[in-house]
């Protein structure tokens, strides 16, 4: 068996492990509905959409991009939160049963474990993002009837960017936690740490406080979703001109996905022992 | 908990909390004579500094005292000893009491030393108006507080998957800060279900989020004395306790049927 196979085959285990879970669809249920209450409160524009889009001459494109870009904020901070629970229990829960023992004598590497962890939760997460914003467009395209929409695909191309931009911040925080859970090796160390993390990225938005910190994950987000004006969801701007605006926010936060998760394998590799 | 380490990590951000508060005000409000602007900033900060940040370590403590003990099999062996089952309760409520308050109290402390150390002889004189108005407020952060840490020790016991647990805790912390009622409350008025108004109104009266705040600000602006100050006209300190004790008998109810495997 190649390594790759061994990678791919702990992946799949750690996806059906967490999708498997009796709670797994609960929690996708509940975190659909908190999405969808959010968005269609804030904006109300899934309320009776021809009135408001009359009164405001909107198109709906417009309302499109408007209405997703209305839960924006929640859906990254709800799939952070997710994400950050996720990699906070993959580890202390094989330790506690004794399955990363196991797992530990067979003939893998150290970091095909952590690779394999990894990419099963970052694979579920992504299910899960593409799911929210796919059923959020599918209402306003059902709601429209397909029809007076500019371009259908570049919906789809801004939407799609949109997915990945939340996923690469959800597999940041992923990583950022199993990276504290390598470190410590306790589960109260881990939550300690990956809980006042959040609290000060993502609530009490610190970066922002300190103008050095261009580099935090919250920050790099905000700045590729929008640079001044040019919006990823602001159709007056061609997709071209927000995607080589956002390309270097992208390049830096997929090297900083690439980094931490290079900082795990290395931190498990050196810390974690039969 | 006292003896862990990481204890020192919470006190380390709360430092830089407390610091970066008290420097806030300071850069704002920089007189030497105490005015009431500077008394409003020093109350309202407090009562933020320690609920928000304190609410997250209740839920990791919370979900840690059932979860670390199943984890490694040490509620097993407690639950054969001769202990009634809601003395194991009692005990790691009042264990993990005696941590939240050390912790609440030491930051409160390192509040007013800053405070002091900024301002000096003018903050002295305010002190005791100030410590009147602390007082009531550490009550209502500590209460607000123990309903996320029971809220999220319920989870614990009755959901196996840790971090599905976990996840529930702060999902349900978003529902009791109003977002998802407030939202719920706009889509009914706004299809002529229901009047906007009475349903914000009932909602900030039952939601703990709104319940603390509103006492937070009743604090703020009445200086009267101590019993009037935690028996406001709202209730709001008791509807806080109503939310407790719910909270406890949920959890004792759980933890007593619970197959402990």
């Amino acid at each position: 068996m190649s390594e790759a196979d061994a990678v791919f085959l702990i992946a799949r285990n750690e996806f059906s492990r967490i999708f498997g879970h009796p709670m797994a669809m609960i929690v996708v249920c509940v975190l659909i509905v908190m999405m969808l209450v959010t968005g269609i409160a804030s904006g109300s524009l899934l309320i009776k959409p021809l009135k408001y889009a009359f009164e405001y001459r909107l198109s709906p494109d417009e309302m499109i991009y408007s209405g997703i870009g209305g839960v924006f904020y929640n859906v990254f901070l709800f799939l952070t939160i997710l994400s950050l629970f996720l990699g906070v229990a993959a580890l202390p829960e094989e330790r506690s049963n004794g399955s990363l023992r196991v797992l530990m004598t067979k003939p893998l590497y150290k970091r095909d474990i952590i690779l394999g962890k990894f990419m099963g939760m970052s694979t579920f997460i992504l299910m899960i993002i593409t799911l929210e914003i796919a059923i959020l467009a599918l209402i306003y395209i059902l709601m429209f009837q397909g029809q007076g929409f500019r371009s259908i695909p570049e919906i789809f191309l801004r939407l799609g960017f949109l997915v990945f931009l939340i996923f690469l911040n959800s597999t940041l925080m992923l990583g950022l936690t199993m990276f504290f859970g390598t470190l410590t090796k306790s589960l109260f160390g881990t939550l300690i740490l990956s809980v006042s993390y959040l609290y000060f990225e993502y609530y009490l938005q610190v970066p922002s406080l300190i103008s050095q910190l261009q580099f935090s994950p919250s920050r790099l987000l905000f700045s590729a979703y929008a640079i001044s004006d040019i919006n990823l969801l602001n159709n007056t701007f061609p997709f071209s001109a927000w995607f080589y605006s956002a390309l270097p926010f992208i390049i830096l936060m997929v090297l900083e996905v690439i980094i931490i998760v290079i900082l795990d394998c290395f931190m498990f590799n050196v810390n974690e022992d039969l | 908990m006292m003896n862990n380490r990481y204890i020192f990590l919470v006190l380390a951000l709360y430092f830089f909390m407390v610091s970066y508060t008290v420097y806030d005000i300071y850069s704002k409000i920089s007189g030497s004579t105490p005015d009431v602007n500077l008394f409003e900033a020093i109350v309202s900060h407090y009562f933020s500094i320690i609920s928000v940040y304190g609410m997250l370590i209740g839920i990791v403590v919370g979900f840690m005292a059932v979860s670390s003990e199943r984890r490694n099999h040490a509620l097993n062996t407690l639950i054969v000893k001769p202990v009634y089952r809601d003395m194991i309760i009692n005990g790691k409520f009042i264990g993990s009491l005696g941590y939240l308050f050390c912790i609440f109290f030491i930051v409160t402390i390192l509040y007013i030393s800053e405070l002091l150390l900024f301002y000096g002889n003018s903050f002295i004189s305010i002190f005791p108006e100030i410590f009147a108005k602390i007082i009531p407020l550490f009550v209502a952060s500590l209460l607000y507080v123990l309903i996320f840490f029971f809220l999220s020790m319920l989870l614990s016991i009755i959901i196996k998957g840790q971090s599905y647990a976990l996840i529930l805790s702060i999902f349900l912390w978003e529902v009791f800060k109003g977002n998802i009622l407030g939202g719920i409350s706009t889509i009914l008025s706004s299809i002529g279900m229901a009047d906007y108004r009475d349903v914000s109104n009932f909602i900030s009266g039952a939601i703990p989020f709104t319940i603390s705040d509103e006492f937070n600000m009743y604090v703020q602006e009445h200086s009267t004395s101590i019993i009037s100050i935690f028996f406001p006209p709202n209730f709001e300190l008791v509807k806080l306790i109503l939310y407790l004790v719910i909270m406890v008998v949920l959890c004792y109810i759980a933890f007593l049927r619970s197959d402990i495997s």
